[in-house]
């Protein structure tokens, strides 16, 4: 570790790029001292916070100069010697890591010389507090982004800022470096240098103030000061360090040889994993602009029918997905195993029941992931954990969301001893379902609305639960699933071949 | 079959919800009439259309057994073609008669359903003007009613041709044709879903596809950008499996 470390140092600190970088850098900070207003009583933080903390030392000239220092390691070709002598893809990548550490720390050395150089050049005054400038300033209602003023009011020390800073943009630089990391380790260097590269022109092109969504600007991701000016930026930034850094954990412990398109694509895990993440991608617009009243995200998510048309849709195709890959199975066994699958299993019916109980079992778990999804979410929009525990809403949604994903599955396991064309009859159901639940019964009649019974009416007092509508979806979930036990018998088998 | 279906429930949920609420101009109406069963069934509609058919003959080795006494790339290209004008007309067809619903039979049955006073709008270049706004076809009314409906439908016919390449290409693919069929409306979906948490939502399928409406301000640059991608990706596929079906094992 402290070899590697060392190393990259090292290497960076006598790597021309560190050298061009730091002179631009420095070029920046004379040209601020001479802007500085010249009435004033400002300070060395004065100049180093406005250079340092802006997006184009970071997320312009920093992630060039990163870029080219991740090349090398990208390209290295000695990495099947480091594979043979470090054994794991997980330790050559850390070995990295390491190295990078030490390459951002030269930087971040060069850059402090560089910058002490220059403040007492120009005379400054060197104190660990803000200028009397910078404070006055805030009490003029003067704000510019990216200005000690800005700072000064969120920020008792200049210094802490200025770690905060440096330590953000380093996390951002390594987080998503990683990943081409562990890419390029992984056997595609060439992949990673081309990924790193757009994602590289895509920050210098989000950084020069486009009006970009939050979860996109990936320039708020290695630069402190443009994360704390966008909505949720902050948690934008540590988002994507998550996802990256699991990310390149994921490819860089994933065993070699079993990742496979088609493995990936027919995995159970796989297809609950992308059910999940499209839950999550549903999930995140109510966290930031959630329903006022008690669990904001929950009612969002389950707006159902009450909600946007988008929103409607989510927790119903997460519903139709699951079963779909079901009746794709049961199809594949019956075009040409299932005698012999009914065989082993003694009859049709527990041949099918075997496979309703599984997919009722993997359903709990879709439910279960998906309400620990909400939980969380819930619990980081600021209510207390309890509170969403408590709200029996929240269990009569899940159960609703539980039974509607077993009609559906009973629906297509029902299809498979129909003598009509499965696939046109399956798109039918779903087309029925898609938009018998958008245009629900009401009145009188509402208590009809089985597809959706997880739907929470925001015009309804929050005690008020769908209880008839989750009754009507359980029996129809039990009926289904018997008529389908019913019918499998020997002689409506002519279907299956 | 599909056709009269899909006229069906949407005229049903159009002139069901026409009846009951007030709007700036029969335009408007136009917009409610595409409005939700048919954005909704839009790519199911279109799978049920083009894949089954596809997808059977695949499964039942027809189109490998037809290979001694027909090229694999003009019987493809053929069939392909044929998906592609029956999905126009049918999605064409099905526009126009919205946009006759919602022009002419709806404002006659409810004539007060046009109530421009009721948004404030007296002036009929800001009622014009509004309109606009959110629906960018509507600026064919300049022209007249009728290239408003042949534009409507145009805008429906290609949209549902490109959905119908993404199906061709999808059960070609993929051998398990339940799932390629939901290819479609995963694309459709997910795409719309994504472009919604982006805030973006001009450039969801959801909002542009069927016909663009429903947004404050909808530029016609944004309604057509997704579709220009997906036209343009989904063209390229099918050429390319096209071209290389005589060594694709999956006809052999």
């Amino acid at each position: 570790m402290i070899r590697s470390l060392r190393q990259g140092f090292a290497e960076a600190f006598c790597s021309p790029a560190t050298v061009v970088a730091t002179v631009l850098i420095g070029a920046f900070e004379i040209f601020q001292a001479l802007a500085m207003p010249p009435d004033q009583v400002v300070n060395a933080w004065d100049v180093i916070i406005a250079v340092l903390s802006d997006a184009k030392s970071s997320a312009l000239i920093g992630i060039i100069w990163w870029y080219l220092m991740l090349v090398p390691v990208l390209t290295d070709s000695a990495r099947e010697l480091r594979l043979i002598r470090d054994g794991t893809i997980f330790t050559v990548c850390v070995r990295h890591l390491w190295a990078l550490v030490g390459k951002l720390g030269a930087a971040a050395a060069q850059v402090v010389l560089a910058t002490l150089g220059i403040v007492l050049g120009f005379g400054y005054e060197w104190r660990l507090e803000w200028s009397a400038w910078a404070r006055s300033a805030v009490a003029d209602g003067f704000l510019a982004a990216y200005s000690s003023p800005a700072y000064s009011a969120q920020f008792d020390s200049p210094t802490v800022l200025l770690v905060l800073v440096a330590l953000f943009s380093g996390m951002g630089m390594l987080s998503t470096g990683a990943v081409a990391l562990a890419l390029a380790v992984r056997g595609y260097p060439l992949t990673a240098m081309i990924g790193y590269g757009v994602f590289v022109v895509w920050t210098m092109w989000s950084s020069f103030a486009v009006e970009l969504p939050t979860f996109i600007d990936t320039s708020a991701v290695v630069t402190f000061g443009w994360a704390t000016l966008r909505p949720n930026g902050l948690l934008a930034a540590v988002l994507w360090w998550t996802v990256c850094l699991l990310l390149a954990a994921g490819l860089a412990l994933w065993p070699v040889g079993t990742v496979g398109w088609k493995r990936l694509v027919n995995s159970r895990w796989a297809s609950l994993s992308a059910l999940w993440a499209l839950a999550l991608l549903g999930i995140l617009p109510h966290i930031f602009g959630g329903s006022p009243g008690p669990s904001p995200v929950l009612r969002g998510f389950f707006a159902g029918p009450f909600g946007d048309i988008v929103s409607y849709t989510i927790p119903v195709i997460i519903s139709i997905a699951f079963a779909t890959s079901f009746l794709a199975r049961l199809q594949e066994e019956t075009s040409g195993y299932v005698l012999y699958r009914a065989l082993r299993a003694g009859s049709y019916r527990r041949w099918i029941r075997s496979h309703l109980v599984r997919e009722i079992t993997y359903a709990a778990l879709l439910t279960t992931g998906l309400g620990a999804l909400l939980l969380i979410m819930e619990t980081s929009n600021g209510q207390p954990l309890h509170r969403t525990l408590n709200d029996p809403s929240y269990a009569v949604s899940l159960v609703g969301f539980f039974a509607v994903t077993i009609v559906l599955v009973a629906l297509a396991a029902g299809f498979i001893w129909l003598p009509t064309p499965r696939e046109a009859a399956w798109l039918t159901a779903m087309g029925a379902t898609l938009v018998l639940g958008y245009l629900p019964p009401s009145g009188t009649l509402s208590s009809l609305s089985v597809l959706v019974p997880y739907a929470l009416d925001p015009g309804l007092p929050p005690d008020s639960l769908p209880v008839i509508q989750l009754i009507g979806t359980i029996s129809l979930a039990a009926t289904a699933s018997g008529v389908v036990l019913v019918r499998a018998v020997p002689r409506h088998a002519d279907a299956l071949y | 079959m599909v056709f009269a279906l899909l006229a069906a429930v949407n005229l049903t949920a159009g002139f069901s919800t026409v009846g009951a609420s007030a709007y700036r101009s029969e335009a408007q109406i136009v917009g409610e009439f595409m409005g939700s069963p048919i954005r909704l069934l839009f790519p199911i509609a279109v799978a049920i259309i083009a894949g089954p058919a596809l997808a059977s003959e695949l499964n039942h080795r027809y189109i490998a057994s037809t290979r001694p006494r027909e090229d694999i790339r003009s019987s493809l290209t053929r069939k392909l073609g044929r998906i592609s004008v029956v999905l126009f007309l049918v999605f064409s067809g099905l526009a126009a008669i919205n946009v006759l619903a919602g022009f002419y039979v709806a404002p006659a049955i409810w004539p007060k359903s046009i109530d421009p006073a009721g948004f404030e709008l007296a002036d009929p270049t800001a009622i014009t003007a509004a309109v606009e706004a959110m629906a960018p076809l509507t600026r064919l009314l300049t022209v007249g009613p009728l290239a408003y409906l042949i534009g409507c439908a145009v805008w429906m016919g290609a949209q549902a041709v490109l959905f119908g390449f993404v199906t061709f290409i999808a059960v070609l693919l993929i051998r398990r044709s339940v799932l390629a069929l939901a290819i479609p409306l995963g694309v459709y979906l997910v795409e719309s879903i994504m472009f919604q948490v982006l805030s973006l939502p001009g450039l969801a399928f959801m909002s542009s596809t069927v016909y663009p409406d429903g947004l404050e301000r909808f530029s016609i640059s944004q309604a057509i950008a997704p579709a220009i991608v997906l036209g343009a990706g989904s063209i390229i596929a099918a050429a390319c499996l096209v071209l290389t079906a005589r060594t694709n094992p999956r006809f052999a």
